[in-house]
């Protein structure tokens, strides 16, 4: 099972309501993100033509996560059930190795639990059969969760749909990111690293 | 992410104290400078112990050093034991020192010590090899750490015993040799990294002038005016502490933009420290 988010970009408006419904329903202190919005360009394309587009990131649920490879107390772990990776908050020493280890910065240190903190693809709400609230709160229906490996799952059926050329992920050093963004090349060129 | 200064002050203060031993054990195996053991012992102990409580201090509570000790398999855990079993090493030294007991059992101990103490050098930089972070997946940032700390410790031995140090030639020459080689590697890890972190003064004003050339001239001249030993080491450890430093520094200044390299330019804006 490989529970994750796919994210189409060609949609995005960029209006950040998956950034505040992120820090609403997770209570997530003042200038820390689980899921950040980021704006990608004005850069000036091959047709001379300005393009901009918003990337939202967060945990790519990575199937070799390094951030569990070392972990010293196993506290950053796979869900069995689920196929998430998640952090047991009990066993996190705040080392920060793992906020090292991810290829992408999405883990945050929390001064206020005194331990590292990510998304957990909302499984309060997921779990009661509910979307995530990034999923739950975008306007524009840009983003989908669910299984990848389920063929009737909304990611699955967002990624079958899309020009396979329109499908990227944020750069590969052997993490093998889970996590989909579609962008079309008529849109905007992508810059968030090579599939 | 911001320096660590715990980590670094942690991987600088054991660097030291382990190569410092390690200069011991190698003058206790030869019978040299027997007098001074003692002492070169304890202060090697106090920094190992200092740099030990340095890294629990980057925990969220020190406490949490005792979860990181059940998991045998992890970077922390390997840097914890050898920390703790070089103490023990040079604690059983001491004694068997100050007592002019065992000499033979001594010589064991005080080489198990230095070759622990000299290991965690290596192995502490080892621990920031990772595929994320391009600039720091490299065996240059180990060798790095390790060569470093070798003229560290080694002039803080020497500075220790003085001005009568017998035979001290040998130790000058791996000194010398661990400065040049720590210059290089700084530099080799600064300029292949590929980072566009502005190092300049941290990598050749501390590096390379500072922790590689100060410490050479003072091993070279030390050969020829021995009356001076203790000064020409006190300077050179000094100088070769603050290479060392700005090493592990380089190498902190250097994680960002190693991140955006592997796609994430946003990294700083995620990391809240």
């Amino acid at each position: 099972m490989r529970n994750t988010l796919v994210i189409d970009l060609d949609r995005c408006i960029g209006c950040y309501s998956c950034a505040v419904a992120c820090k609403t329903e997770n209570d997530i202190p003042l200038g820390t993100y689980w899921n950040k919005v980021i704006e990608m360009g004005p850069t000036i394309n091959d047709r001379g033509k300005k393009e901009t587009y918003w990337l939202p990131v967060q945990c790519q649920q990575c199937e070799n996560a390094p951030c569990i490879h070392v972990c010293p107390t196993g506290a950053s772990y796979r869900d069995e059930e689920s196929g998430i990776v998640l952090i047991d908050k009990e066993k996190c020493i705040g080392c920060k190795y793992c906020m090292m280890a991810c290829p992408y910065g999405v883990r945050t240190w929390s001064e206020t639990e005194q331990c590292v903190e990510k998304c957990t693809l909302c499984g309060q709400r997921t779990s009661a059969g509910e979307q995530p609230a990034c999923v739950a709160a975008c306007c524009a229906e840009a983003r989908f969760y669910g299984d990848l490996d389920d063929p009737a799952s909304d990611v699955a059926r967002a990624v079958a749909a899309a020009d396979p050329k329109s499908v990227h992920a944020l750069m590969n050093v052997g993490n093998d990111p889970t996590t989909a963004y579609l962008l079309s090349e008529s849109v905007a060129a992508w810059k968030g690293g090579d599939n | 992410m911001a320096v660590q200064w715990s980590l670094v002050v942690f991987t600088l203060l054991t660097g030291a104290a382990g190569w410092c031993f390690a200069a011991l054990a190698f003058d206790a195996v030869r019978g040299k400078n027997r007098d001074k053991a003692f002492f070169a012992t304890i202060v090697a102990l106090v920094l190992m112990v200092v740099g030990g409580v340095a890294s629990v201090t980057h925990l969220a509570h020190p406490g949490n050093m005792l979860a990181a000790l059940n998991n045998p398999t992890s970077g922390i855990f390997v840097e914890a034991m050898l920390v703790g079993l070089s103490s023990v090493c040079m604690i059983v030294f001491a004694v068997l020192v100050k007592r002019g007991a065992a000499p033979t059992a001594a010589k064991v101990f005080a080489v198990a010590g230095g070759v622990l103490g000299a290991a965690l050098s290596y192995l502490a930089g080892s621990s920031y090899l990772m595929e994320a972070i391009s600039s720091w997946n490299t065996v240059v940032l180990p060798l790095g750490y390790l060569a470093t700390a070798v003229p560290a410790g080694i002039t803080l031995y020497l500075a220790l015993v003085g001005n009568d140090a017998e035979d001290p030639q040998t130790l000058l020459v791996v000194m010398v040799a661990g400065a040049v080689l720590g210059a290089v590697f700084g530099l080799v890890y600064a300029l292949g990294s590929g980072s566009q972190a502005d190092v300049t003064l941290l990598l050749y004003g501390g590096v390379v002038a500072c922790g590689g050339l100060v410490p050479v001239v003072c091993g070279l001249l030390a050969f020829k005016r021995r009356g001076q030993m203790r000064t020409l080491m006190a300077v050179a450890c000094a100088c070769a502490l603050v290479g060392a430093l700005c090493f592990r520094v380089i190498m902190w200044e250097t994680f960002v933009l190693a991140a955006a390299q592997v796609g994430a330019p946003y990294i700083t804006d995620f990391m809240v420290l």
